[in-house]
């Protein structure tokens, strides 16, 4: 396996089989991954920190592993990237905030450690939108990310620098975290396939929390069988994480490559219906139509409550970003103002020092939602609509296998073409939010090409912890486009 | 941007000044009075003082005083002087107004400007009318219009801002809002009865020495209980004021009483932002917070008017932004603050439809996943090492985190 093979440095499963063989050195990935990285770093801004010492140490330890006829894991010597909101010990992690700059987590993240004992060596902390509130990484507190695909868009977000290393090479596989469609929406944008997996899936103990019941870690990959080899390492119960499911964890490769013939494929009308790109429907269709030719039943279905996604979304995302947020205030960790003569002064000074302008943005929505006399009319309100949003996937569940819709309503945008305005740049997200009102697992495949060459994706959603259909019908896409 | 100070506001001001535009004027004179002070002590001590003045030809306008109209963008601000006094007290504010894009219109009112005979025959309907007239020209032209105004100009703003429910906001520098006792109107009625034409009138109230404000020195009697008969009716209307307000306060105000600015934040129902105004006396737009005047003005202008364009009705006041601010323990400068209130506005009308939907009988979720009662053996095991976790504090002291003192702060 040479350097530089474009357009990255082969799948997970053939890395790892490499490895585990001594057919090549974990070094020697590691090294064509790092190559690559100091090509386009400075053009893209993917990562906030890129750890190559650590990495080699790693490296080395697999190799010596494999050396001694030990098995290293199923993702040996497999170069990763993690999003910058996961903890890891002794390298800062900042969720590209100012207010964490020079942090250094005591602990590693779950999801971390699973990764480095399955073999996985993380080459660095990939960049995000503040505290994982964006969809287009513009909200970095550092630099934006570039799309590799088209440099003057956005790479989505909130994972785009996760998303990104995978468009461009410079990581096989990545973590991000998905709270509104942080993993699927820059998936779509960047051409790479991302999973946000059912809520409880994947502990979150390290997980840097921005809205509890609606955060996710997932995976990036290249095929949709690298980003289920890396689930497999990710998924299961934890004591740390008291919503991590107590639910056994299937094999995720059993399904992938399955017949779909008879499968029933959902195809919902509010997905498909005003704002949305005419090259994104036309390409979404085609995927479906793939689909229909290899046997599937497609079956239109309804899911009423859909237009009601995004205001309750971000009711009960800022409400409880509000509440997780208010840990900053400069007394444990991270930054602190110099100049407050008072706690209370202390406090808010560093918050308005620390934060950037659309965390402070969501902090006082959450803060008015949750505020007296507006409690009832917002928070307790989104959370009975939440109920009639979840209650639309029950219902459609009964019908179909699988849903399919578009993952964006359109291509990845110009980088500053939202910012002034925090309304469009939600909608962005008007497609992925419902899954995590609902807690169902959904992924974004690429599903062919804008005119202008830009990626389109598809979403397909499944019943919670169905994680194997969705990768099965995500396969069974990819493979027919491929072909 | 074009200055056409003659042809568009001569329409609007053609009884004043039609064929006076170019007269030369002395101002040898010191310093001159502005609004005859209807409060009480320097008028009294002052009394004997009075004149009398013939109805004669007209005078030529006063230097400065020509009114001053600028064509800019879509969005308007008409600028009125206050009572005896002249375009020229409003021209920096006007000026910077226009500076920022925007479109101003700042009219000379009927009998000032030139003499006070001149303004004897006037009264509150012709000034009112030429700040109506004023306002519709900019309405004509313009997405958004403001009011802008000292002294009586503020009293003429308030007054817009009750007829025109669909104004985007009023500047008001020292407004008359708090309509003088009837025992005084009663004292300049008797005056009046005993053949006095005009009192007094104070001079130019202002702090910054050698800013001197082009106005009469005297204070026509008529005119003068006529303008308080237009202040009882703006004060009567207050709680139609829904717009939001920019009200500027001078700290020390030696004409009109702090009392008539209390009123209009205490009555109005819109957002009102009061801003004190602490080195400047009466006259504030010409005196020493000049610069901060006008750059409130045009900060206010731009955030107010930006969601009104959009059409986005503001669902959280500026007010209701700082106390959400405190509660999130958020320092947000006045920028932040307009700007949170526009935005919050436009997410919170999107949130709306939430709001609108029956869910008597759904019961909330909690969680997205239905998971009971998640416990853990009690046992003990290794937490983090104390010198690790103090490590990354921004300042630990024998063990413990250090914080600013607690004691006797604001909450």
């Amino acid at each position: 396996m040479t350097a530089r093979q474009a357009p990255g440095i082969g799948s997970v499963a053939g890395i790892a089989a490499a490895v585990r063989s001594g057919e090549i050195s974990a070094r020697s990935v590691l090294q064509s991954s790092l190559e690559r990285v100091a090509d386009l770093e400075a053009d893209l801004h993917c990562f906030n920190a890129i750890t190559a010492e650590k990495a080699m140490a790693d490296a080395d330890a697999v190799d010596r592993l494999v050396g001694s006829g030990l098995d290293p894991g199923p993702l040996a010597g497999v170069p990763v990237a993690l999003k910058d909101n996961l903890c890891t010990e002794g390298i800062p992690t900042t969720c590209s905030s100012r207010i964490l700059a020079g942090w250094m987590p005591p602990y590693d993240a779950t999801v971390v450690s699973r990764l480095r004992c399955a073999g996985a060596v993380p080459v660095g902390k990939t960049n995000l939108d503040e505290f994982a509130m964006g969809s287009s990484n513009e909200n970095s507190g550092f630099h934006p990310v570039h799309n590799p695909r088209d440099r003057s868009r956005v790479p989505g977000g909130s994972s785009g620098g996760s998303a990104a290393v995978i468009a461009a090479g410079t990581a096989v596989a990545s973590i991000g975290s998905d709270t509104g469609g942080s993993i699927r929406q820059p998936a779509a944008f960047c051409g790479v396939v991302g999973l946000k997996p059912t809520y409880g899936r994947v502990s979150r103990y390290g997980l840097i929390a921005f809205a509890s019941s609606l955060d996710h870690v997932g995976p990036f990959g290249k095929s949709v069988k690298d980003t289920a080899l890396m689930l497999q390492q990710m998924a299961g119960r934890e004591p740390l994480d008291s919503t991590s499911a107590d639910v056994p964890v299937p094999n995720y490769l059993d399904q992938i490559g399955q017949p779909v013939r008879g499968l029933r494929i959902g195809v919902p009308e509010e997905y498909f219906g005003e704002g949305l790109d005419p090259e994104v429907r036309s390409a979404v269709e085609a995927g479906i139509q793939e689909l229909a030719k290899a046997g599937c039943e497609i079956v239109p279905i309804s899911l009423p409550y859909s237009k009601y996604a995004i205001p309750t979304y971000y009711v009960v995302a800022t409400a409880e970003a509000s509440s997780n947020l208010a840990r900053y205030d400069g007394v444990r960790y991270g930054v602190r103002a110099r100049e407050g003569k008072t706690l209370a002064e202390m406090y808010r000074r560093t918050r308005d020092a620390g934060f950037g302008a659309e965390v402070k943005r969501r902090i006082m929505l959450g803060t008015y939602v949750l505020s007296a006399g507006y409690y009832d009319a917002y928070y307790l309100k989104a959370q009975r609509v939440r109920r009639l949003l979840a209650s639309d996937f029950d219902r459609a569940f009964t019908k179909v296998d699988a849903i399919v819709t578009p993952t964006t309503p359109t291509p990845a945008f110009k980088l500053g073409e939202k910012m002034d305005d925090p309304l469009a740049m939600y909608l962005a997200d008007i497609f992925t939010v419902t899954a995590n009102l609902a807690g169902i697992p959904g992924m974004s495949i690429p599903c062919g090409k804008s005119r202008e060459g830009l990626p389109i994706g598809m979403q397909i959603l499944g019943k919670h912890f169905d994680e194997p259909m969705v990768l099965r019908v995500g396969h069974a896409v990819e493979h027919a486009m491929a072909g | 941007m074009d200055c056409v100070t003659t042809s568009s506001c001569s329409r609007l001001t053609s009884a004043v000044h039609s064929s006076l535009r170019n007269g030369n004027f002395s101002t040898s004179a010191p310093p001159l009075g502005l609004v005859g002070s209807w409060i009480g002590h320097y008028l009294l001590e002052n009394l004997p003082r009075t004149a009398r003045y013939d109805a004669r030809v007209p005078t030529p306008i006063l230097v400065g005083a020509e009114p001053f109209s600028v064509a800019g963008g879509p969005i308007g601000v008409v600028v009125l002087h206050g009572f005896t006094g002249t375009p020229q007290s409003m021209r920096p504010l006007a000026t910077a107004l226009a500076a920022a894009g925007f479109s101003v219109e700042l009219p000379l009112l009927p009998g000032h400007g030139t003499s006070v005979a001149d303004m004897v025959s006037t009264r509150w309907p012709d000034w009112s009318s030429v700040a109506e007239a004023a306002y519709g020209e900019l309405a004509g032209r313009c997405d958004r219009v403001f009011a802008a105004g000292l002294s009586m100009g503020g009293t003429l703003a308030i007054w817009l801002a009750e007829r025109h429910p669909d104004i985007a906001g009023i500047i008001a520098v020292n407004p008359l809002v708090d309509p003088p006792s009837s025992s005084f109107r009663d004292m300049l009625s008797g005056m009046l009865e005993e053949g006095a034409v005009s009192v007094p009138a104070i001079g130019s109230d202002i702090a910054m020495q050698g800013a001197p404000e082009s106005a009469y020195d005297a204070s026509p009697i008529e005119p003068m209980l006529s303008m308080f008969d237009g202040v009882d009716e703006i004060a009567a209307r207050l709680g139609e004021v829904r717009c939001p307000v920019l009200l500027l306060s001078s700290r020390t105000d030696h004409v009109v009483p702090s009392e008539s600015g209390d009123l209009l934040a205490a009555r109005a129902p819109g957002p009102v932002e009061r801003v004190w105004l602490e080195r400047s006396f009466h006259v504030a737009t010409l005196d020493h917070d000049a610069p901060e005047l006008e750059a409130r003005a045009v900060a206010f202008v731009n955030k107010v008017a930006v969601p009104a364009m959009s059409e986005t009705e503001r669902l959280i006041s500026p007010e209701e932004v700082r106390h959400v601010a405190r509660l999130a323990r958020l320092a947000l400068d006045d920028d932040e603050v307009g700007r949170y209130a526009v935005q919050l506005s436009a997410i919170l009308e999107h949130v709306d439809a939430v709001r609108r939907l029956d869910t008597a009988d759904v019961p909330p979720t909690a969680h997205p996943f239905p998971v009971e009662n998640v416990l853990r053996p009690d046992t003990e095991t290794l937490s983090l090492d104390r010198e690790t976790v103090l490590a990354q504090a921004p300042v630990a002291e024998d063990d413990r985190f250090r914080v600013p003192r607690i004691m006797g702060e604001a909450p």
